[in-house]
């Protein structure tokens, strides 16, 4: 088909697919859903959305959840001038000690990888850089010739 | 009548176009089922509104397209990829189930067509069907499947172009009469505001 006949076929296309009906919805759909919706009304108040919950509760969640709001501003702000911080910041620290253990020995790799990458000459930078790209594509091309032999197109 | 009821007669009214949205754009049955409730379950929730609306239809096509088009996308890094690595003739070469065209009435014979032209549709890859789907049906212009599917231009256009035609070699459409009639000029397909 040439270009001069695209707008044609777009035209045609367009007026075969809007003269199609609609496709009758499955019989099992109505039902689906007002077991659905049956099931949502019959759940607790606290498994359904904040909408559903009863007035009463709302208001106690929201005046809740602005007084710890409130509290946790308060608290931030007062922090430093009760002298905790310090103290605070040092308990928290602890908890978090033991990943030190790990971060040391990854870190001094990472510096014995930056100084041999720093003393090796430029071709082989250059070569394993290509070697990886290379196997990347590779993968690349493995995994479109298992897909295309999985679904039999090939 | 209780709310219930009216629900039940709102979704009557609707379903079939929202459930046709949904299969049109996924190609499948279970899936478009599955996002039909999802849609109707949505409008229960804003029913009082809905109920009262003259665009209670254009609400539930929008937000079964929208579904849909989050449900794709969580396949599409998949389906770009590999459509962009299939061969042109891919579709034109697929056997499909179709029914025979040996009716003689009129009318079983337009509706073959149809049952041949929705069949090829789904049978589309999603790559091609789904902005096909959104130029012709949801009236979105190019730009706006481009923008809507985070894909160049140029990809919606040859993607377009690509279910066109396999519509086209699959229905056995000639173009060249049609061409010779026309004169060139071409009213723009309905309901779209801007086309490239």
């Amino acid at each position: 088909m040439n270009e001069s006949q695209e707008p044609l076929l777009a035209a045609r296309i367009d007026r075969e697919l809007r003269a199609l009906p609609v496709l009758p919805a499955p019989k099992t759909l109505a039902p689906r859903v007002l077991a659905a919706l049956a099931a949502r009304q019959q759940a607790p108040w606290w498994r359904q959305s904040w909408a559903g919950w009863p007035p009463g509760i709302r208001m106690a969640f929201l005046a809740v959840s602005l007084g710890v709001a409130g509290l946790l501003v308060i608290v931030g702000l007062q922090l430093p001038t009760l002298g905790l911080a310090t103290g605070a910041l040092q308990t928290v620290a602890g908890w978090f000690a033991w990943i030190q253990a790990y971060v040391d020995p990854v870190w001094r790799i990472m510096e014995a990888l930056w100084i041999g990458l720093k003393a090796a000459p430029p071709l082989l930078l250059w070569s394993v850089t290509a070697f990886i790209g290379l196997a990347y594509a590779m993968c690349v091309g493995l995994g479109t010739l298992g897909y295309r032999v999985a679904v039999n197109r090939i | 009548m209780s709310e219930e009821h009216n629900f039940e007669a709102f979704m009557a009214a609707y379903q079939d176009m929202v459930f046709s949205t949904a299969m049109r754009l996924l190609g499948n049955s279970a899936e478009a089922e599955d996002i039909s409730q999802e849609v109707f379950l949505k409008a229960y929730d804003r029913f009082a509104e809905l109920s009262q609306s003259k665009t209670a239809g254009g609400w539930l096509k929008t937000v079964a397209r929208n579904l849909c088009l989050n449900h794709l996308s969580r396949y599409r890094a998949r389906w770009t990829f590999f459509s962009d690595l299939k061969r042109e003739d891919d579709e034109s070469d697929r056997e499909f189930d179709i029914p025979a065209e040996d009716t003689q009435s009129e009318e079983a014979e337009l509706a073959d067509k149809r049952q041949l032209l929705e069949l090829t549709l789904q049978k589309l890859p999603p790559a091609q069907r789904v902005p096909l789907v959104l130029y012709h049906f949801e009236d979105l212009s190019y730009e706006e499947i481009a923008a809507r599917l985070k894909l160049s231009l140029a990809k919606v256009k040859t993607d377009i172009h690509r279910g066109r035609e396999a519509l086209r070699k699959k229905l056995k459409i000639d173009l060249e009469g049609e061409l010779s009639g026309a004169v060139g000029m071409l009213p723009p397909p309905a309901g779209r505001h801007t086309k490239s």
